[in-house]
Order: structure tokens, then sequence, then C-alpha cells
């Protein structure tokens, strides 16, 4: 009836190959990167950031660029490790506790007089542990990640306090200290350390077969497996990536305030999620990518520090940052529905 | 084609087992390079067990697979792929939101540590394209490509691995007929470069051009092996079917015939949506089997539809006498059934066959608990028990329970749309018989199904539709090529208009 009958369609001519395929790669590349979804907030960022410096002398200042730059940094790592999970379509609430709690180890570690190296090995084993722990539970165990992580964020959170006694922990390190609160010029060490994970992260995303492994078992686990791709290595990988990223943020955080607090990943969690969320990477998985979160990371960042800038109430800020998240959640349903 | 005697694929006393049910056993067949053999068999027959342990997804509990004469040991996916079997899944297995290129390597470029050279993959994926002389753009994202690319895409992923065999699990359950038919020359064009392919399927006269010989299935066994030219349509039929071929008796449920009283089942007027359908008129009387028919697209299914979610019209619609717009929750107490052409859309996989079954019948308040086991014996639905999620069930199974549903109700007027799509043949059979036998009791039926066989075997009269308008209206003996003549003429007509 309709339809052109395979004689018709085998006799063509074959198509014409793509001698500048190279270069049509890469420009299909950029426009992937610079769809319409990521200019969206690209456009958002920018206009706040130009209201803010109209609105406030002090917004466009070194020192507050500085400043910013700094406060981004740890959410922004985390948020790194948190993208590869939620391509991966899992999530990771444990994030903040495995900050706290390798920040805190890290401090108990440097109070006995352990040398620097043997303060950050212990760090990322802890991270890395509780990376391993969920991943096993998760692809082994087949719970699902949002049971599994909210688990090890209780008991994460309960062994800091156990360690402290539930008052923080000061931190002997020179070392920890330098990176923490100094930097080159503007750029904070944090900022740059940061800015080479992202760049990592990036690379190893489009140009590694893990990578694509991340976003096509996040997109269709069971096309994933029915293509031979070992599925449980890739979530587990997930995982104890975004736990090695937990315990360089919170040996980051130790050393920026040089005591190590147990409470002090409490916002981590939401925030990771956030920044990963409104830089457009779906919650079910698949779609999205680094600088997406780069930006999410940024876009938070520079709004608690506006609200600085307009002496809202801290209370206040939490109640206008989550209004956002939920904004950013709510347009990428919207955004779905209407592809759909 | 073929016929050289070189077998590239050999099965020995291949045997499966889930627990205490047996999917197959004692399964021995060769295949020759560039052989095309139609697998068929009903739902449960282990067709789709029999695949699965081919392409590596399954281990078999006993018996050997060889290829090109080397035995094989498939521990997953990955390894069949590797051994030369390429599998094509009845449900796409694709990255919707990765793109052509991807999809085709998936699994495919390496170990998880090694890197991957966008630019080298785009030129291999139409390289691979370009000889299959399908147009399709490496870039494009699979999830945007019409479910026929995405098809397409599956059958060169097979070929892309170098399979020497290639596996295609009900291909066109998810193409129109053109569709189909291009898929179908494909297979042909790969048989002559000498790549076997095992095309499973339900609808013999599908394969019955296309394939050289035959291998069906019947309760985990090998009725029948043999070459076209060997035999003819009703010896495969009845391989298949076996004798065991159900009968369906309605009266059985205690029903009598003229319990509908009202005068129309359904009364349909100037039934608009604006870019689904326009001034759609139609009557469907107690009794009487009302086919909605046209091509794909014609907003037949979209009326059907709309008669049971009476939301977003204008126009009128009546059912029984009653006017609507009325909740879905009414129309069932009234004796409205609706039969979705999505099985997703109405059944609850986690549930049970009961109580799938009895879910209707607990709306309208009428205690299920004795009809639901009528219904499951009169419909031979196969469970092994009736409290094992109905997920489990094969798909013709599944739309049985569908179906039975609004048996166990008084349902005086239903809408099935596309109510075999999907499901063998002896189900085919039962559900048209069971259909007849609804309208015989009084129940009105109005079908919606781009099937123009299956609006011979069950309507009365028929109405074609096009671009949302009925065109035409045929009465008298339904045939399939009435149907077909109309379908196309109302197409062509439309086409020098536009």
């Amino acid at each position: 009836m309709s339809g052109t009958s395979i004689e018709e369609s085998a006799k063509l001519p074959p198509q014409s190959p793509l001698p500048e395929s190279g270069t049509r790669g890469h420009n299909r590349y950029v426009a992937r990167v610079l769809h319409t979804d990521f200019l969206g907030i690209f456009a958002v960022y920018a206009a706040m950031c130009i209201l803010l410096s109209l609105a406030s002398k002090d917004f466009l200042t070194s020192a507050n660029i500085s400043n910013l730059l700094q406060e981004m940094s740890v959410v922004w790592i985390i948020a790194i490790g948190q993208t590869f999970v939620i391509l991966n379509a899992e999530i990771d609430l444990s994030v903040g506790s495995i900050a706290a709690l390798t920040s805190i180890l890290a401090a108990l570690a440097s109070q006995h007089g352990w040398p620097d190296i043997g303060v950050i090995l212990v760090a990322f084993a802890v991270g890395g542990v509780f990376g391993l722990v969920n991943g096993l539970l998760v692809a082994k165990g087949r719970v699902s990640s949002l049971v599994v992580t909210l688990g090890t964020m209780t008991a994460g959170l309960g062994l800091a306090l156990v360690f402290t006694g539930g008052a923080p922990e000061s931190i002997a390190n020179g070392f920890l200290a330098d990176i923490g609160q100094n930097g080159i010029g503007v750029f904070s060490y944090q900022f740059i350390i940061a800015l080479v994970v992202s760049i990592v992260a990036g690379l190893v995303l489009r140009y590694t077969v893990f990578g694509r492994s991340v976003y096509a078992s996040g997109d269709n686990q069971d096309a994933a497996r029915l293509n031979g791709i070992n599925v449980s290595a890739v979530t587990v990988s997930t995982f104890v990536i975004t736990g090695f990223l937990c315990a360089l943020a919170g040996l980051l955080l130790a050393g920026q305030f040089a005591t190590a607090d147990p409470t002090i990943g409490t916002n981590l969690n939401l925030q990771s999620i956030a920044a990963v969320v409104i830089g457009g990477t779906s919650l079910l998985g698949g779609v999205g990518g680094i600088p997406g979160t780069v930006l999410g990371s940024a876009l938070l960042a520079t709004l608690s520090n506006g609200l600085v800038h307009f002496n809202v109430e801290s209370a206040w800020q939490e109640v206008v940052t989550g209004g956002v998240i939920v904004a950013a959640v709510l347009v990428d349903q919207l955004r779905r529905r209407r592809r759909h | 084609m073929s016929g050289d005697g070189d077998v590239v694929l050999s099965l020995r006393n291949l045997s499966k087992r889930f627990g205490p049910t047996v999917a197959f056993s004692d399964v021995s067949l060769e295949v020759e390079r560039g052989e095309v053999v139609g697998l068929l068999g009903e739902n449960g027959a282990g067709k789709s067990t029999l695949i699965g342990v081919l392409s590596g997804v399954l281990q078999p509990d006993a018996g050997e697979i060889s290829v090109n004469g080397r035995r094989c040991r498939f521990d997953n996916a990955h390894a069949a792929q590797v051994g030369g079997i390429g599998a094509v899944y009845q449900h796409l297995a694709l990255a919707r939101h990765l793109d052509v290129a991807e999809n085709l390597f998936l699994g495919r470029t390496g170990s998880l540590l090694s890197v991957v050279r966008p630019r080298q993959l785009h030129a291999r994926a139409s390289r691979v394209l370009e000889d299959l002389g399908w147009h399709i753009d490496p870039y494009r994202m699979v999830g945007s490509l019409p479910t026929s690319d995405q098809q397409l895409v599956e059958i060169a992923r097979g070929i892309a691995s170098n399979a020497q065999v290639l596996l295609l699990d009900e291909p066109t359950s998810s193409l129109n007929a053109g569709e189909a038919e291009a898929l179908v020359g494909h297979v042909k064009v790969l048989a002559a470069n000498g790549i076997a392919t095992i095309f499973v399927s339900h609808q013999l006269d599908e394969v019955f051009d296309l394939v050289d010989s035959f291998a069906v299935l019947r309760d985990g066994r090998v009725v029948l092996r043999c070459r076209k030219e060997d035999t003819d349509r009703s010896a495969v039929v009845n391989a298949m079917m076996g004798t065991t071929a159900s009968r369906l008796d309605v009266q059985a449920l205690g029903r009598s015939r003229g319990e509908a009283g009202a005068q129309h089942a359904f009364e349909v007027q100037g039934l608009t949506r604006p870019g689904s359908f326009e001034d759609v008129h139609f009557t469907v009387a107690p009794g009487e089997i009302v086919g909605l028919t046209g091509l794909r697209g014609c907003g037949a299914v979209e009326v059907a539809g709309s008669i049971f979610h009476q939301t977003d019209y204008s126009g009128q619609i009546s059912c029984l006498g009653h006017p609507g717009p009325m909740k879905m929750s009414d129309l069932i107490r009234i004796g409205i059934g609706y039969v979705p052409a999505d099985r997703r859309e109405g059944l609850f996989p986690d549930l049970s066959v009961r109580e799938n079954i009895g879910l209707a019948a607990r709306i309208g308040r009428i205690p299920p608990s004795r009809r639901v086991e009528e219904v499951m014996k009169l419909l031979a639905i196969r469970a092994h028990d009736l409290r094992d999620p109905v997920k489990e069930l094969s798909g013709g199974n599944q739309q049985k329970v569908l179906i039975g549903r609004w048996l166990v109700t008084a349902v005086k007027a239903l809408i099935l749309v596309e109510p075999t799509r999907g499901v063998d043949i002896g189900v085919r059979v039962d559900i048209h018989r069971l259909i007849r036998e609804l309208a015989d009791i009084g129940v009105g039926i109005l079908l919606a199904s781009l099937d123009t066989e299956e609006i011979e075997a069950v309507a009365d009269r028929v109405l074609v539709m096009h671009n949302g308008r009925i065109y035409t209206e045929l009465e008298g003996k339904i045939t399939v090529s009435k149907v077909r003549t109309a379908v196309a003429g109302v197409a062509s007509l439309k086409a020098t208009n536009v």
C-alpha cells in the first residue's frame, strides 16, 4: 500500500560519503552542548549577574568574585560526582555525610600527627569505601539508590557524631589549610581543583567507553545490558567516583575552616543535586553533562552570594534556594512533556 | 539463495526450564548460510526463550550450540555477538538519547577504560548504513527517528557486529505495512549476502513469501521443520495450533440474547477534536459489529478512544442512551467496556491475573470471584497460578485478560482498539470468535482496527476513515479486497485533492 518497496530503495545509489564529516561532527557536538536548554539556563544566569552588578556596587569587585569562586567550589566538586550518578539514572543522597565524615577522620588523623599523605589517604579510603558500598548495594543488591544512600547518609552522619562526640574537631595540618584557604590571584586553589576535576570528568564522559556507557545505561539499562555493557561495573564506578570526590570536598572544607564539623554536610546533598538538575541533566538519566553542572553550581552560588548583598536573612535564603530548585525541576518536566 | 549445504548454526538437544516449567526441550535445528528460517509458534510455545538462549541472555540447561561447526557457550549477550549471532529484540533495545552511531556500536567499542573517537565512530556508522543503502543520519538522536528507522538501526547493529546469523524477534510488531514490506526486502538482500536469518513471527502470512524454510515450535518442541517447497499454509497452521484449539462459549457465562435494552449501543454526532478527527457520525446497534478502519493516522483509533475518554471533544456522544460527557467509572457502571490498543494502558503488570480480570467488575460492584474463574476457563488463559502477576503471562494471554475483564461485568457495549495486535494466530482466532459471540448475545461492538483481515473476519459494517473524517461506509459481505480498495481509494482521492 504505502511505503517504498525494498527493490526500489536497494537500487538507489549509496548515499554520498561525508567528506566533511569531521568538521560536521564537531559542529554537531558544539550544537548539542549549546542546545536550547543550556542556552536558556545560561541566559538566566547572565541576566542574574547583570542585575546583581547593577544593583550592588560590591558584586563585581575582585574580592567578591574571588569569594564567589571559592564558595561554589565544594558544591561544584560534589556535583561533578553527582552528575555521573544521575546520568546513570541513580541518585546519591549520602554525599554530604561522606564529605563530613572524611573531613572529621582527616582532622583526627592530623591531631595524631599523621603526615599529610596519610591524612589524605585516609580521607580517600573512607570516601571510596562509602562509594563502593553504595554502588554494590545498588548494582548487585538491586536496592533503589534512593533507599541505599538515604541509609548511608544517616549512617555516615551517625559515625561522624560518634567520632567527634558531636563537637567540631580542630585540624592541625598546614598543607590542608594552605590548599583550603589560599590560591593564585583571584583564583583559590579550591576553584582550580574544581576546574581541573570538571575538565577531566567532561573528557571522561565524552571520550571514554566508560563515559558513553554511563549515558547508555542511564538511558536504557536493558539495552545497555543486552549489548554487553557491564552495567554493574558502570554503576559501582559512578558511586566510587562520587565517593572520592566527596572525600576531596571534605578535605577542602576541613582545610578552609581549620575545623571539621559533623553537620557541615547537611546542605551539600540537596545543593549538589540541585546544581546538576539546574544544569539540565535529567533525573531520569541519559541526558545532560558536565558543562550544565558547572553552570548550575555557579548559578546556585551566585544566587546565595547575591542574597547576602541584599542582606537577606539566611533563613530566607534557604527558602529562595529551595524555590529555585523546585522551579528548575518543574522546567525540566515541562520541557520533557513538550518533547513527547 | 542457499542449498550449498553450508551449515552456519547448529543446535543439538537444547533444553531450558524455569523451575518446574519446561520452556523447551530437546530442540535440534540446523540453519544454512543465507537461509531464512521462519520460527513460528503460539504464545508460550518457547520461541522467545529459544531466542533468549541463542542471543546469550539465557543459558541452556542442556544441549549445545555450534556456529560454523565450533561449539560455543554464550554466557551473556556480548559473548553471543562476538560468536556471530546478532539479535534484534522485539522491544527495541536502544538508548533513545544517544545518536545512531553510538547505538550501532553500543557495547562494542572496547573495555570500559578505552577511548572513544567520535569522528571514527561516525565514519564507521555511515559506512555501515551506506552499505545497507539505508538513509539514516548517524548523528541523529535515536529517539527522534520514526519507529521504523529505529528498527532499522537495531538491524544494522546486528549486521555491524559481523553477525552470521541474525535473530529477528517479531521485528514487524512496531512497523506499518509499508515498513514491514521494506524490512522483508532487506532480509532478502542479507540472505543473498550469505547471512542466515531466523525470523520469529506469529503471522504466517508475513513470513510465508519470505522464508526458505519453517521451524514450528509447540509446547517447547520442534513439531515441524521443513523447506517451504515441501509444505503448505494449512500444514504449518496445524503444526502451530495442534489439535487443542480452544472452544469459546459465551453462553456458558449464563448470558442470554437481548440483554442490552437500549436502542443504540453507541451514537455519535458531529464528533470533532481539532487535529485528530472532524465531524464524525455513526451509530452502533446492539448486536452489531462496526469496524472503523483506514490507513495509519486516519483517526480511527482516536475516535474509538474518545468515546471512552470523553474529554476534549465537541459534538455528541451517547452510550446506551446516556448522553456524554460521562466519567469512565460511570461508563463502566452502565455497561460500557473498553480494550485499549496498548496493553500497558489497561493492565496492572504487578497485580495478579485474578485482580486484573476482576477490576472492572469491582467498579461495577459485582462480586468477581466465581466469574473470574469462569472467564479464565472460557478464554483458556494459560497461567500457572491466578495469583501470579499478570506481567509474567505471554502477550497473547495478557490480551485475553484485558478482554476477559469485560466478560465478568455485564458489558452491553464494547469498544475494541486493535485487539489482536501482537498476538499469535491461535489467540487471534479465539478473540475473533469471542467478538462475534458477544455480538450474538446483543453486545454492540465498535472495532477500531487498521488490520483489514481482522475487519473482514468480524465486522458487519465498515466505516473507512481518512484524515480524521469518515469517507465511505461498506455494507454487505465485507472482504479484504473491498476494504483495501476503499482505503486505497480514499487515500489517493485525498492525495490528488491536496
